[in-house]
């Protein structure tokens, strides 16, 4: 019985973070994936939960794909909010009207594909007259949502008005000749959707016009349905808001940006916008009025998804666990075992001393071989210190850096039983505070080897705020696992640090290749991820660590005005290939305050480079270095890290401790 | 259920050929060896018009095999070249009658869709049938031999290169009026940088994906599946096979998909496989208006750096209107 019971658990194992691609969740799936932020972080993007349906302003929220948008608007849908209240209630949704009402409005969820924005344009039509039946369909799309969310609301009797009074009004508002019931009046719509359809379709092979059977300007279904239905559905308070939420905003042409600008700009009193969109997402800030614009502060609120969920804000690593446990539960096997803790299933961290161990196993001195002409005779001896090969390769830079090998001979010794001496305290400071990391990457380059890239944490640093990024390599952990040792998985609930490094090394490249695709400048962005990575790469195999951890670099992007590069330096922005990083930061210690900007921590694998932040060194470019690394095929670091060590080393900010 | 007999033939012979003359003969210029094969073949055919499609964008990339590309010229047919942005076919199709292609509706057509871009094969069969109502079109293709595989790898193919956008082709929007959850078929090719960017933007509830097996040639088996390894991997996704040069085949795969996993989702079909595949999901598409066909338009195709020698090449007879139902 007990066997058999084991075997169905292990038939319905599913990789719990297979589906990741919020777009197609259904309802049920977005309530038990759902992990409040709200409730996570302190303060979330410094907005409350109240703002979601109570904000006039539009807001707009920006984040790289995956960073969780679309799973985040989705959530405040009237779809999922009804059914979220259902379950809550005992599933009875007596109430759910004044839930409503107190939580402040319903929200729509508006999402065109990019294969439909892109059709409004061309075939010899001017993009005014494209303005003009984008504007018409997205009335009637908007319109529609709205509809079918009232007349859900009259199908569960939540409302006492009889439904005629509210039909009639909209019959006559799209100038229906009789009075139409819910489902006449949706099949309407439907039809004068299915017009512009049409239409996309014979204007590639005919001469033809849009000829609708009544058009529908802007804001003629978009605001006046709401207001149509607060005026005549009492139970709807005065404060009740109509929220449009609009999701991918970057995929929308430029022209029709400027046509939902304007709706941004001009929302009235119960009708509001949640926008969903990449950074750098605005192709225009115009609207239809010539010498007018959206601004920021004035007519919408900007929150930047990333900005809140950083690796250094105090609960990201909380939400990243939430969101596991959630999937880890659906898994009856994992649930029945309580194996629902990624940092457990992963480990919490890397353990680089292990992992200088295992590298080192066959070879254990190459690493001294490989400092031969700077050391001495007998430093394989005296330097030798078996239980962590990286304090040896720490030693070693001691010497290239002027000490005696007696000294640090003795500071070996002094470290091992605890006594601090100066010497055997800066090797600890040295190797806890400064250098662990970077020895790391530099032991795997001298024994040609990969650095591992695994553990909990590691996932949490390589996803750059981007939780669809963590998804992912935790689905490619598991598959891995899963391919290679199921029992193993199933009977331990632990995914061995190889099969995570490969299926992170794997993601990396992907991403990478991936570059390339991408519709704005994929090219130019691709050579300059992988000049720019391999430079960073460059400056972690330094054999002297001379720029430990070198990973960020800094330009005033405002002096980027020429183009491609000015929107090519933003498309990487958008796409998230670039971070910029949250605050203006000095680029080197001394300097002044400038912008900074890293490269998505995912590529890390694929560069062997450090995902940390360690501050030091960063790369300092001017306009014509960005140009170089976007169309060069090569580019070097700025600094000369050659082999060979100058006397002069006053830029070596490293030695400065001695 | 009523079915249609289907008719394609491997071209040894003229006499495999089973008419006698063309009114058109549509081919695109290329400098590939596949090129012209079907001209070749065809010589003892009476062509009435040979239509050259000349591609600005190629013409300019293959400058060095320019005796190659214009060889279509030694003929002695009445030929018609037409000047084409390979990311317009609306253009070219619209301009035709102006540029003295002006095809009746019992005119006997040819289309030759070695080097044919796949958008333009869409685009052309949907002209045929709704501008010209042509009740068929007599398709040719000839297929590679080998692919170039940069350093031999199969991992390292490409068939086109740069940014690229996911459209909706010309006249193949499809109906999805309820917005409904998509089903997205994707037809394998070699290129997978292509199937992952189209399947994250189509955002489908269900993804199948359709591997041409068997292939041209035994050497080119599960270098797709290989190279969309990620897709494939994901248990979410579904394969099918269908053998690479039946475009027919290809059809009935396509509507047993449609009828037993597409009822009540909007049926996406992205043909970036085999050519015969994509003339199938060409056919599908046109008998099937509710499907929408999209397409990873590149910035650049990379022509005939792709494949080179030719292997067998094929006739099908394309009937353009569902008269007897399902093939």
């Amino acid at each position: 019985m007990e066997k058999q019971n084991i075997l169905h658990l292990e038939d319905s194992y599913k990789n719990p973070f297979a589906h990741y691609n919020a777009n197609v969740l259904k309802v049920d799936q977005i309530l038990h994936y759902w992990c409040n932020p709200f409730n996570v972080f302190n303060k979330f993007a410094d907005i409350s939960e109240d703002d979601i349906y109570k904000e006039p302003n539009p807001l707009v929220f920006m984040g790289g794909r995956g960073s969780g948008k679309t799973m985040f608007l989705r959530y405040w849908t009237y779809e999922v909010q009804k059914e979220n209240y259902f379950r809550n209630n005992n599933n009875c949704l007596d109430g759910f009207i004044e839930y409503l009402n107190d939580k402040g409005g319903i929200a729509s969820y508006i999402r065109i594909d990019g294969p439909i924005l892109r059709s409004f344009e061309g075939f010899n039509l001017p993009n005014e007259k494209w303005k003009f039946i984008f504007s018409h369909y997205f009335e009637l799309l908007v319109g529609r949502s709205f509809l079918l969310i009232i007349k859900d609301l009259f199908d569960c009797k939540l409302l006492k008005e009889s439904t005629s009074t509210f039909t009639e009004k909209v019959s006559k508002l799209i100038n229906a000749n009789t009075d139409l019931s819910f489902n006449d009046l949706i099949e309407i719509f439907n039809e004068r959707i299915n017009e512009v359809t049409t239409f996309r379709g014979d204007i590639a092979l005919l001469d033809v016009d849009f000829k609708p059977t009544k058009s529908f300007p802007a804001q003629s279904l978009s605001f006046e349905l709401p207001l149509l239905a607060k005026n005549n559905i009492s139970e709807l308070n005065n404060n009740f808001n109509f929220v449009i939420i609009i999701d991918e905003y970057e995929n929308f042409l430029k022209q029709q940006q400027v046509s939902i600008n304007t709706l941004l700009k001009f929302v009235k009193p119960g009708l509001t916008f949640r926008v969903g969109m990449r950074l750098e997402g605005f192709r225009t800030y115009d609207t239809i009025s010539k010498d007018d614009f959206i601004k920021e502060g004035r007519d919408y609120q900007k929150v930047v998804l990333e900005d809140a969920l950083n690796i250094k804000a105090s609960g990201y690593l909380d939400y990243l666990k939430q969101i596991a446990a959630k999937r880890l539960e659906q898994i009856p096997i994992f649930r029945e075992r309580g194996f629902t803790d990624i940092s457990k299933i992963l480990g919490f961290r890397e353990n680089l001393e292990e992992d200088a161990i295992e590298l080192t196993l066959k070879n254990p001195l190459k690493h001294f071989d490989h400092y031969k002409s700077f050391l001495p005779d007998n430093a394989k001896k005296k330097l030798r210190f078996k239980e962590n090969p990286l304090i040896e390769l720490l030693a070693i830079l001691f010497i290239t850096r002027g000490e005696k090998i007696d000294d640090v001979a003795q500071a070996l010794i002094d470290y091992k039983i605890g006594n601090y001496t100066r010497l055997a305290t800066k090797l600890k400071y040295d190797y806890t505070n400064k250098y662990k990391y970077s020895l790391m990457v530099l032991l795997t380059s001298i024994y040609h080897k990969n650095k591992l890239y695994y553990s909990f944490n590691t996932f949490g640093y390589l996803s750059s705020g981007i939780v669809g990024h963590f998804i992912e390599l935790c689905r490619r952990s598991f598959q891995i696992a899963e391919f290679e040792d199921k029992n193993s998985l199933f009977s331990t609930g632990l995914i061995p640090k190889d099969y995570q490094a490969k299926a992170a090394r794997d993601y990396s490249i992907s991403e990478l290749q991936q570059i390339n695709r991408i519709e704005d400048y994929g090219n130019y962005l691709y050579q300059f991820v992988e000049n720019l990575g391999n430079v960073f790469r460059e400056y972690h195999k330094d054999i002297f660590i001379r720029y430990p951890e070198t990973n960020q670099f800094a330009i005033d992007k405002s002096s980027l005005t020429e183009e491609p590069v000015k929107s090519a330096f933003n498309s990487g922005l958008k796409w998230s290939v670039i971070i910029k990083k949250s605050s203006l930061q000095t680029s080197t210690p001394g300097s002044g305050r400038t912008e900074l900007y890293a490269l998505n921590r995912i590529f890390s694998p694929e560069f062997q480079i450090s995902y940390r932040t360690r501050g030091g060194h960063n790369e300092e470019y001017t306009t014509d270095d960005i140009k170089k690394i976007m169309f060069s095929q090569s580019f070097k670091p700025k600094k000369n890290l050659s082999r060979q060590k100058k006397s002069d080393n006053s830029d070596n900010q490293q030695t400065l401790d001695f | 259920m009523v079915r249609e007999q289907y008719e394609m033939k491997q071209l040894e012979f003229e006499t495999d050929i089973p008419f006698s003359s063309l009114d058109y003969l549509f081919i695109a210029a290329g400098a590939s060896h596949r090129a012209y094969k079907v001209l070749d073949i065809l010589e003892r055919i009476k062509i009435k018009k040979l239509i050259v499609i000349d591609f600005i964008e190629r013409r300019e990339s293959e400058k060095i095999y320019q005796e190659k590309y214009y060889s279509y010229k030694n003929r002695n047919i009445e030929i018609i070249t037409l000047n084409a942005n390979i990311n317009d076919s609306s253009g070219l199709l619209k301009s035709l009658v102006v540029k003295g292609v002006d095809i009746k509706r019992n005119d006997n057509i040819g289309i030759d869709i070695t080097c044919f871009p796949r958008p333009f094969i869409f685009s052309f069969l949907k002209y045929f049938q709704k501008v010209n109502a042509i009740s068929h079109a007599n398709v040719f293709y000839s297929e590679p031999k080998a692919y170039v595989f940069k350093n031999g790898f199969c991992k390292t193919f490409k068939s086109s290169s740069g940014p690229i956008k996911i459209i909706e082709l010309p006249t193949f929007t499809g109906e999805n009026i309820n917005d409904t959850d998509r089903l997205l078929i994707v037809v394998l090719g070699f290129d997978a940088d292509l199937s992952k960017e189209i399947n994250f933007e189509v955002a489908p509830k269900k993804t199948v994906l359709i591997n041409g097996f068997p292939g041209f040639s035994p050497k080119f088996k599960e270098i797709s599946l290989i190279n969309n390894e990620v897709l494939i991997a994901n248990q979410n996704n579904e394969i099918a096979y269908c053998k690479a040069n039946n475009p027919f085949e290809m059809y009935n795969t396509l509507l047993d998909i449609y009828l037993t996993k597409g009822k009540e989702l909007f049926v996406n079909i992205a043909p970036i496989g085999p050519k015969p595949l994509v003339l199938g999901t060409c056919l599908f598409a046109i008998h099937h208006p509710s499907v929408r066909v999209i397409y990873p338009q590149p910035e650049k195709y990379l022509n005939e750096d792709t494949s080179n020698d030719t292997w067998c090449s094929w006739y099908y007879k394309l009937p353009l209107y569902r008269v007897g139902g399902d093939l």
